[in-house]
C-alpha cells in the first residue's frame, strides 16, 4: 500500500502530527506548547491514542466519521454545539494550541479550532501507519516508530524520528535513530525519556539535537509509557506502574511499585 | 521394538485425529447485556489489560482496556494506593475537566462526577454516539484466521482476544 521512501517519509511526518503531545501521557504536563491541560489545573493528562481531547472549553469527541464538539463550560453538562463530517475510520484525535488534528486510516485532518463555533479545515496528509507516541515542546516533535504496533499499517521499523515542527502544517524530518522496542515518550526540559519496552526507559540530552548524549535510564522494567509530573516520572509497564524521582537525572531515586 | 512402537502409533493417531480442531484464533469478549451500562465504583482489582493512563491533581487513572478504570491515590508518590476500580465496560478513554470525568461507556458517552470516587454520581449519559464492535467477526485480520463463533446470547461483544480455538468453525473469508 505504502511503497515509495517518500511515502513513509510522510508516515512519520503524519505519526508526528496525529500524535503531538496533547494527549501524549509521556509529556511533561505543564510546560509544554499547547499545553491546555496541566495536571493540577482544571483538566488532567492522557495518553496516547485519543477518542477525545479537552482543548479551553470544549471536548471535541470522534466516532467513526465524525467530530462532535460539545460546550464543557458546565463540565456537568456538556452541550454538542457543533457537528463535522471528516471521513471514515477514524481513530484518534488530539489538540495542540488552536489546532485540531484527527487521525484516520486515510490519513491525519488539520483543522482550526480557535472558533469551535466554526472549525476551518487546513489540510490534510495521507496515510498513517504508526500509532505511538509523541511529544513536542515549541519547535520540536519527537516520534516512535515501533514494528510491534497493533497499528494497522506497519513501517516495520524501530525508531524514534525528531521532527522540526515550527510550521506546523508542514514538518520536516531532521533526525532518526534506531531503536529495540520504543513506545511512549516524555520531555522535560532538555531531556527525553523514551519507553523501549523489555530494555527499559532511556533518558537523553538533546541540548545537541544532532548528538543526542544518553544520560541516564532504567534497566529491568518492560517500560510502555510515562507520565513526568513535579520531578517524579510514572513508569508503566506490562508488570506495573513505577515512580521515581528525577531531579538528580544521573542517579534516579527509586519511590514505590505497585505491580499488576 | 514392538512394545514401544504400538503404543506409540496409537499415540499419534489418537491424538492427531484430535488436534485437527485446535487452532491459534481469536476469542469474542462479551459483556452481560444487563451490566453493558451500569456503572459504579468497586474495591481495587488486578488489573487485566492495561490501557491508557491519566493524572489528575493526587489521582492516576489507569484504563483496564473495555472494563474500566483503576483508581489510584498518589497523594504521597512513596506510598501509592489503588482505591477503587470504576466499572466502565467498552471503555478505551477517559478526561477529566474539574470533577467530572468522561469516559466512553459501550456506545455511549457519559460524565461522571468523581468528586467522592467511591461514591460517584452519573450526570450525563449522551447516547449513540459510537458504533459497537462488529458482533459477528473480528475485523482487520487476514483472509481465513480462525475465530470463536458469535453467540449472541453471551451478550454484547466489545472485543476479541488471541487464543486456542477448540473445534474451529468459523473463519473470515472476506
Amino acid at each position: 500500500m505504502l511503497k515509495s521512501k517518500t511515502m513513509k517519509k510522510y508516515l512519520y511526518i503524519i505519526t508526528a502530527l496525529l500524535l503531538f503531545f496533547a494527549f501524549s501521557s509521556c509529556e511533561k504536563s505543564s510546560s509544554d506548547i499547547g499545553g491546555a491541560n496541566p495536571v493540577g489545573g482544571s483538566t488532567g493528562k492522557g495518553g496516547s491514542m485519543a477518542k477525545f481531547t479537552i482543548a479551553e472549553d470544549h471536548l471535541y469527541l470522534i466516532n467513526e466519521n465524525q467530530l462532535l464538539v460539545y460546550d464543557v463550560n458546565n463540565a456537568s453538562n456538556p452541550v454538542e454545539v457543533n457537528t463535522i463530517e471528516v471521513d471514515f475510520g477514524i481513530e484518534t484525535v488530539f489538540s495542540l494550541t488552536d489546532k485540531l488534528f484527527i487521525g484516520s486510516i486515510s490519513g491525519v485532518y488539520i483543522y482550526d479550532i480557535s472558533d469551535p463555533l466554526n472549525i476551518i479545515y487546513l489540510s490534510r496528509y495521507e496515510h498513517v501507519t504508526s500509532c505511538d507516541p509523541v511529544v513536542a515542546n515549541d519547535s520540536l516533535a519527537f516520534v516512535t516508530l515501533n514494528s510491534r504496533s497493533t497499528c494497522r499499517w506497519q513501517t516495520g521499523d524501530n525508531r524514534l524520528d525528531i521532527l522540526d515542527i515550527k510550521n506546523i502544517v508542514y514538518p520536516q524530518l531532521i533526525v532518526s535513530k534506531e531503536l529495540q522496542n520504543p513506545k511512549g515518550l516524555g520531555v522535560d526540559g532538555n531531556y527525553l525519556f523514551v519507553c523501549n519496552g523489555e530494555a527499559g526507559l532511556l533518558i537523553y540530552d538533546f541540548t545537541n539535537i544532532y548528538q543526542l548524549d544518553q544520560v541516564s535510564g532504567i534497566m529491568g522494567i518492560d517500560s510502555y509509557d510515562v507520565i513526568l509530573h513535579n520531578n517524579i516520572l510514572i513508569l508503566v509497564g506490562k508488570d506495573g506502574l513505577f515512580q521515581y524521582n528525577y531531579e538528580n537525572i544521573n542517579q534516579l531515586e527509586p519511590l514505590s511499585s505497585i505491580l499488576f | 521394538m514392538k512394545k514401544i512402537l504400538i503404543p506409540f502409533i496409537v499415540f499419534l493417531l489418537f491424538f492427531s485425529g484430535t488436534s485437527v480442531y485446535e487452532v491459534e484464533g481469536f476469542k469474542p469478549v462479551y459483556v452481560p447485556k444487563e451490566e453493558a451500562k451500569v456503572i459504579k465504583t468497586l474495591p481495587p482489582q488486578d488489573i487485566k489489560t492495561q490501557g491508557k493512563i491519566y493524572v489528575k491533581d493526587q489521582y492516576i487513572f489507569i484504563g483496564d482496556v473495555n472494563l474500566g478504570i483503576h483508581v489510584v491515590d498518589n497523594t504521597n508518590p512513596r506510598n501509592p494506593i489503588k482505591i477503587a476500580f470504576i466499572q466502565i465496560y467498552g471503555n478505551h478513554d477517559i478526561a477529566i475537566k474539574d470533577k467530572i470525568l468522561y469516559a466512553d461507556n459501550m456506545e455511549d458517552l457519559v460524565a461522571l462526577n468523581i468528586n467522592s470516587i467511591q461514591n460517584l454520581t452519573l450526570v450525563k449519559r449522551i447516547e449513540g454516539i459510537y458504533e459497537l464492535p462488529n458482533q459477528h467477526y473480528p475485523e482487520n485480520l487476514p483472509y481465513h484466521s480462525y475465530f470463536e463463533c458469535a453467540d449472541p446470547s453471551k451478550g454484547y461483544i466489545i472485543g476479541w482476544i488471541p487464543d486456542i480455538i477448540e473445534k474451529a468453525e468459523c473463519y473470515t473469508s472476506y
